[in-house]
């Protein structure tokens, strides 16, 4: 989807058009998904941060000054409310740039493999889960359909753009060493 | 795919085979899409956008007048929109929250308290206060009624 047409979205749905606004869900949804999942929120914390970043999208659509940068709006606002989530359990928050690229050794099983038929799969999946969250939440937010741009994903990790791409070719690199 | 020997790709293939476990694995929940597209209605909603002026937390128990169960949780915001304020007082259990609030200047007003799964409707008394108990702890919003209605930002409880 071009920006253009995102813009146009945002400024049927500030007209009241329920069907721009059930696209742009379409399109930013699987973002927020992504971006709860990377945080490890409980089930019902995860939803209610999906609900009140939807919730706080409505109210905030008629005073987005670009409206081709609402995801970016979503993206950073689903972070600041998980953030809040995460700090209200009393959970550290680490916020280094390379330290939390680390693999975790036996690291705490966020997907349930178990699911899973193929065994392919199972050792793709307990690899992934072996990466340091940096790399995951980067990992998964790219994995999302449609994938988030670079601006997207700057917000919703709190990095600079210039280093989406590098630090993609380190984790699936790490990734790949976890699987050989 | 159940040849668990041949090679890993590398690069976008991998990250490919990974977003498509992933999918299968941690769908996004249709409960999930159903309250994105839900939260729509919200914006029909003609009344003034109130600003937060006040949000603090704290345990009961701390004061002498304070009569709620020791050790739970209270939560206290104040809106202000125009010349109207809206304060509240959240009572937070485990699952559920009492609110009480009190409108100044004060004035008898139809409220509504909304959640995206229902609403509570009520009005306020001659002093302003109101009182709704056992309310879901779910995100909420405030709506007070009258010539110039206002409506609170959400609260997430």
């Amino acid at each position: 989807m071009e920006l253009t047409s995102v813009a146009d979205l945002v400024t049927r749905a500030r007209a009241g058009d329920q069907a721009a606004w059930d696209d742009l869900v379409a399109r930013y949804l699987g973002m927020v998904h992504a971006i709860c999942r990377g945080w490890r929120l409980g089930v019902d914390d995860a939803a209610d941060v999906n609900q009140v970043v939807w919730l706080r999208l409505v109210e905030h659509l008629d005073r987005i000054r670009s409206p081709e940068a609402v995801g970016g709006w979503i993206a950073a606002t689903t972070r600041n409310e998980c953030l809040r989530v995460v700090r209200a359990s009393g959970r550290v928050v680490l916020t280094g740039e390379d330290g939390d690229l680390d693999v975790i050794d036996g690291g705490d099983a966020g997907i349930d493999a178990g699911l899973l038929v193929y065994e392919r799969d199972r050792a793709l999946l307990a690899a992934f889960d072996r990466l340091g969250d940096r790399c995951q939440r980067l990992l998964r937010l790219m994995a999302t359909d449609p994938p988030p741009s670079y601006d997207e994903i700057a917000a919703a990790l709190d990095m600079p753009v210039g280093s989406i791409g590098p630090t993609r070719g380190r984790c699936l690199e790490q990734l790949r060493r976890l699987l050989a | 795919m159940t040849d668990t020997a041949a090679p890993w790709p590398r690069g976008d293939a991998l990250a490919a085979d990974l977003g498509r476990a992933l999918g299968l694995v941690d769908p996004v929940p249709d409960a999930w899409r159903d309250a994105a597209t839900a939260a729509f209605s919200w914006a029909a909603v003609d009344a003034a956008a109130a600003r937060l002026e006040y949000d603090a937390r704290g345990l009961r128990g701390r004061r002498a007048h304070d009569h709620g169960l020791p050790g739970t949780e209270v939560r206290e915001v104040r809106y202000v929109a125009g010349g109207v304020a809206v304060a509240l007082q959240l009572d937070l259990g485990a699952d559920k929250l009492r609110l009480l609030g009190r409108i100044d200047p004060a004035r008898r007003a139809t409220l509504v308290l909304a959640w995206p799964e229902g609403r509570w409707d009520g009005e306020s008394d001659d002093d302003g206060t109101f009182r709704a108990d056992e309310l879901p702890r779910r995100p909420f919003c405030v709506v007070v009624d009258g010539a110039r209605p206002v409506k609170s930002g959400w609260i997430v409880p």
